[in-house]
């Protein structure tokens, strides 16, 4: 026999109250008259006990009925042979993801997390399939499921177990919805794939997120997902309950400082319960440098502290201290110092006419705190193009030069150099074809009335010269005129074209000559060719023309964890025979191949340093600021993109509902209770017929007793 | 054995010695005849006592004095000893006595025959009988929660019968004030005289307090005999049960056996508080058992005023002798 209620069992031991109550009963409430109460005071009520049983049948049949009921109250059933033979559930397919993140260096976060995976690794039924995945900024796969390693149910949990005592936080941003929608995907696929081998039954899909969930991780990549509605996500908080945290960051200057000073901005977490700190910045040797600044943070805000230039210099790294959490507590940066770029200018006009170019040139660079410009005229018979002191970073060819300039330019050009053509006049374009490949032709443009002009068209935004303007707001060209401008036959195949005129002439075209690059203008941007140089695209194409050519390296401080650091591959720093190497922060050194554009093993915070030869190129890889950032994520702000929350039932689970609503059937089919009910009223009735006998009898006795005689 | 005592003699004398139980009095129906049986009783044991010569009307000598009243010189005295004597009497005038019986329901209240109520009639009829038959003015006051009867002191004919009779007709009321009939007697009352109260005193002492000062200042001489049952004072119950107060109907359930010592406690200290308050003012405080034979009340009254008789008179002495 089984019962649906089993807890009404507990409702039988109420049968014990009739005897309870007729063993053990209160005084009898005598009634004693006196003068005044003025003096007693009231007695706690008392209980007597009787050790015999006056009418044991009459009892009997009162504890038999309560017990019927409580009988009757657990649904009892006969359960005939097991009705689940034959039944079998799906087992649950569980994706633990394990956050890698900076954030869990914080103190007891990562401990929380690994015992939370071995706390889900422990609850797990067998025939569950689990896989563990790592994520901060990418996904990891650790440890696969059993159709991808072929490894034994019974071996996996030991499996990642072991992968999981050797792994170790990052120093990467999490990003928590590129992880999900990841994951989610490859187990919907995976569904969708299996759907015929598991007869049908509805595959449960579970991920478990392990993380200390900040506010700051990255959640856009669910915005455009459709979250698969089968697939449920727990996520586990690995917090400890230490949430102070403070970080260190250095800002450029400001804009409006004429003085350049350094600011550095330190943030506080709300939940912070510190408020002093100090920062301290050391050289390259490790030094201090001077001592200490102490200063307040409010928890929840950040303060910028400007830092006076002359106080910093040489500083590589700045430190935090009075904060509990480490981990952000350092920022690197790398001097800067003002980049020195020779322009030469080969050509015979003046520098103050306002009627030629070299005046618009001078004027378009500016000096600034990381530039600084030496321009160079250089004439048929006067001065040269290479410099022993200083490679120049731009050549500009405005007049045909002569054979001895034409060697110096091959040689420039050769060793990695950057020469632009200025193709104002059918002479020099004609004289320069050589390194154009363009053949001017005598073209009616050819002081044409001003009414009619040319404007670019066909413009390749991705090249360098216009990369500038790549966004829409900026890439508005229709205003420039060009009045003048060289009809080339260009032989289209060796050049690439940058610009073309509308009328589909070339108007802009490069090419590689040895290891440098030619740049070919098909008019000049003097006011009587054009309206280039009086356009505010005019500055930004030239600098970054110049910069180009001198093949400046990106400013460290915006570099971050797994950025790339875009490497220079100009011949002047990677000298014939020397090979490149990257020395990370650690120590470790990498080998750089000379074709190698990008180096991108960031993956830890410090000052990177490229060996080339003689000579060393910093880089500093910083903590992203969001990562530092620890306040917690609300799981609500996960399921509004649609993230189904929850857990999917174990087989063991299934089946047990399955049981009790097999159960559920067969006792509304039997309906034992009724009987017991039906049982336990006659025993009451009976119950009632006896107790009025009895008292009748004993009314009639004592009347019998009180009659005379 | 008599509970009563004084708190000026204190422990000072017992009564004398033939008693009538106060079962065997109260088996007496008429009022009257109980209480001249226990007058009777108890002069007739007086005459046989050492200590003879306690009345109300003491009378003393002191030796004549230039200026005083030749009327009260004792001749037959200056006959014998040849010297002038000053006859003295303890009172120029008759005594007012007022008897104020409390008769709320808690009088009511008797482990025994009868309750004490019966008792407190009985000790009123007999002090009214005495002093009728000494000539002294008495009157009756009979209360509960208000005043039921009031017979104003006299001395005349039928004036005993009239207050017998009052005394046997009165029933109990209710709760006990004893507040109400104090201010009646200080309010109306101007001249002097003795107010004996008899009551079993189961109120606050406060409720005594105000008006028995005020009793005090007027010049009365005030008396309190209280009169409690047996039970009451030794609380013999054993078996839990539901108590009810027999004047509120109140009902609460006592266990006796753990509250009887603390019954006791209290009881003593309410009456160690009467007794003090009694003993600042110069009150007569007498405390009987309804068992206590009924003509040790009038003994002890009768005491009292003797001593305070013979205060008087030494007081007149030195008053005397002065002039």
């Amino acid at each position: 026999m089984s019962f649906l209620a089993l807890l009404f069992g507990l409702g039988a031991l109420t049968a014990t109250l009739p005897i309870i109550f007729h063993l053990i009963r209160r005084t009898p409430k005598g009634r004693t008259e006196f003068s005044s109460l003025m003096f007693l005071s009231p007695s706690p009520p008392t209980l007597t006990r009787r050790s015999n049983i006056d009418n044991i049948l009459l009892l009997l049949l009162r504890v038999a009925a309560i017990a019927l009921i409580a009988f009757a109250f657990m649904r009892p059933f006969l359960r005939g042979a097991d009705s689940l033979t034959g039944v079998s559930v799906a087992n649950r397919r569980i994706a633990i993801l394990l956050d890698t993140s900076a954030s869990m260096r914080r103190t007891g976060v990562w401990d929380n997390a690994t015992q939370q995976v071995r706390q889900i690794l422990g609850d797990l039924e067998n025939g569950d399939d689990v896989s563990l995945f790592t994520f901060d900024e990418d996904l990891a796969k650790v440890v696969g499921f059993a159709d991808e390693n072929e490894i034994a149910d019974s071996q996996k949990r030991s499996q990642i177990e072991k992968e999981l005592s050797g792994l170790d936080p990052g120093w990467g941003r999490s990003d928590l919805g590129k992880a999900l929608v990841s994951v989610a995907d490859e187990l919907d696929i995976w569904a969708d794939a299996t759907k015929e081998k598991i007869d049908g039954k509805l595959a449960k899909l579970q991920i478990f997120v392990v993380s200390d969930l900040q506010k700051s991780s990255k959640t856009e990549s669910l915005q455009s997902y459709q979250w698969p509605e089968r697939v449920c996500v727990k996520f586990f908080n690995a917090n400890s309950k230490q949430k102070s945290n403070a970080s260190v960051q250095a800002l450029k200057p400001a804009e409006d400082d004429e003085q350049g000073a350094l600011r550095l901005r330190v943030s506080n977490s709300s939940e912070s319960e510190k408020e002093q700190f100090t920062v301290s910045w050391f050289d390259e040797s490790g030094d201090r440098i001077v001592s200490p600044v102490k200063f307040y943070v409010v928890p929840g805000n950040s303060r910028v502290i400007r830092m006076e230039p002359e106080d910093v210099v040489g500083a590589r790294r700045f430190v935090l201290e009075g904060d509990a959490e480490e981990f952000d507590n350092e920022f690197f940066t790398i001097p800067t110092e003002q980049a020195e770029m020779e322009i030469v200018y080969v050509g015979e006009d003046r520098s103050n006419d306002p009627n030629f170019p070299q005046f618009y040139l001078r004027s378009a660079l500016v000096e600034t705190p990381t530039r600084k410009f030496d321009f160079r005229q250089v004439k048929q018979d006067d001065g040269s193009i290479l410099n022993a002191d200083l490679i120049p970073s731009l050549v500009v060819i405005a007049d045909p030069p002569d054979p001895r300039l034409e060697s110096e330019l091959n040689q420039y050009l050769n060793q990695g150099g950057t020469a632009l053509f200025l193709l104002d006049d059918f002479e020099v374009a004609e004289s320069v074809s050589q390194w154009t490949l363009g053949i001017p032709l005598k073209s009616q443009d050819q002081n044409s009335p001003r009414n009619d002009y040319r404007m670019l068209a066909d413009i390749d935004f991705k090249n360098r010269i216009f990369r500038p303007f790549l966004d829409p707001a900026f890439n508005d060209f229709t205003k420039i005129r060009f009045w003048q401008h060289q009809s080339i036959d260009l032989d289209e195949n060796e050049v690439s074209i940058v610009a073309r005129f509308d009328n589909r002439d070339p108007a802009i075209w490069e090419r590689q000559i040895g290891s440098g690059r030619m740049i070919a203008f098909a008019s000049g941007w003097q006011p009587d060719q054009s309206q280039l140089s009086l356009s505010s695209k005019f500055v930004p194409m030239i600098s970054e023309l110049v910069e180009q050519g001198a093949d400046l390296p990106k400013l460290s401080q915006t570099l971050l964890i797994n950025d790339p650091i875009s490497l220079p591959t100009k011949m002047k720093t990677n000298p014939a025979g020397s090979n490149r190497v990257m020395v990370a922060p650690d120590g470790t050194r990498f080998l750089i191949d000379d074709a190698q554009e990008n180096f991108e093993e960031t993956g830890r915070p410090g000052i990177y340093t490229l060996e080339t030869g003689n000579s060393q190129t910093l880089f500093a890889v910083n903590l992203s600021r969001a990562e530092t950032e620890v306040d917690s994520l609300p799981i609500e702000q996960v399921e509004v993109f649609g993230v189904k929350t929850g857990t999917q039932q174990t087989a063991s689970e299934e089946l047990s509902q399955l049981r009790d609503m097999k159960d559920k059937e067969i006792e509304g089919q039997q309906k034992l209770w009724k009987w017991l009910i039906m049982a336990a009223m006659i025993l009451l009735i009976g119950e009632t017929w006896l107790a009025g006998r009895t008292a009748n009898r004993t009314l009639a006795e004592r009347a019998g007793m009180a009659e005379p005689g | 054995m008599s509970q009563g005592n004084s708190t000026r003699s204190s422990e000072a004398t017992k009564a004398p010695g033939s008693r009538i139980s106060p079962d065997s009095i109260m088996l007496i129906r008429n009022l009257e005849l109980r209480a001249k049986t226990v007058v009777q009783g108890f002069m007739s044991g007086l005459h046989r006592s050492p200590y003879h010569g306690f009345s109300v009307e003491f009378t003393d000598y002191r030796q004549y004095a230039v200026g005083d009243d030749l009327r009260y010189l004792d001749w037959k005295l200056f006959a014998r000893r040849d010297r002038y004597y000053i006859k003295r009497f303890e009172d120029e005038t008759n005594l007012r006595c007022h008897l104020l019986l409390d008769l709320s329901n808690s009088m009511a209240y008797g482990s025994i025959e009868y309750n004490k109520a019966d008792y407190a009639r009985t000790v009123a009829a007999t002090l009214a009988w005495f002093l009728n038959h000494q000539r002294d003015a008495v009157g009756l006051l009979t209360f509960g929660d208000s005043i039921e009867e009031m017979i104003p002191p006299r001395f005349r004919t039928g004036h005993l019968r009239r207050i017998m009779v009052a005394l046997e007709r009165s029933t109990t009321g209710k709760s006990t004030d004893i507040g109400q009939p104090l201010e009646q007697i200080a309010q109306t009352v101007s001249k002097r005289g003795l107010v004996v109260l008899i009551s079993d005193f189961l109120t606050p002492v406060e409720q005594l307090d105000k008006n028995l000062g005020y009793l005090c200042s007027r010049g009365h001489d005030v008396i309190l005999i209280r009169v409690l049952d047996p039970t009451e004072l030794d609380f013999e119950f054993t078996q839990p049960t539901l108590f009810q107060d027999v004047e509120s109907g109140r009902e609460i359930y006592v266990d006796p056996k753990s509250i009887k010592e603390n019954y006791q406690r209290q009881f003593e200290e309410h009456e160690k508080s009467i007794r003090e308050r009694c003993q600042d003012l110069g009150v007569d405080f007498f405390q009987f058992r309804t068992t206590d034979p009924l003509d040790s009340a009038l003994f002890h009254v009768l005491q009292t005023r003797a001593l305070a008789g013979q205060q008087v008179n030494r007081a007149n002495q030195v008053k005397g002798a002065t002039r």
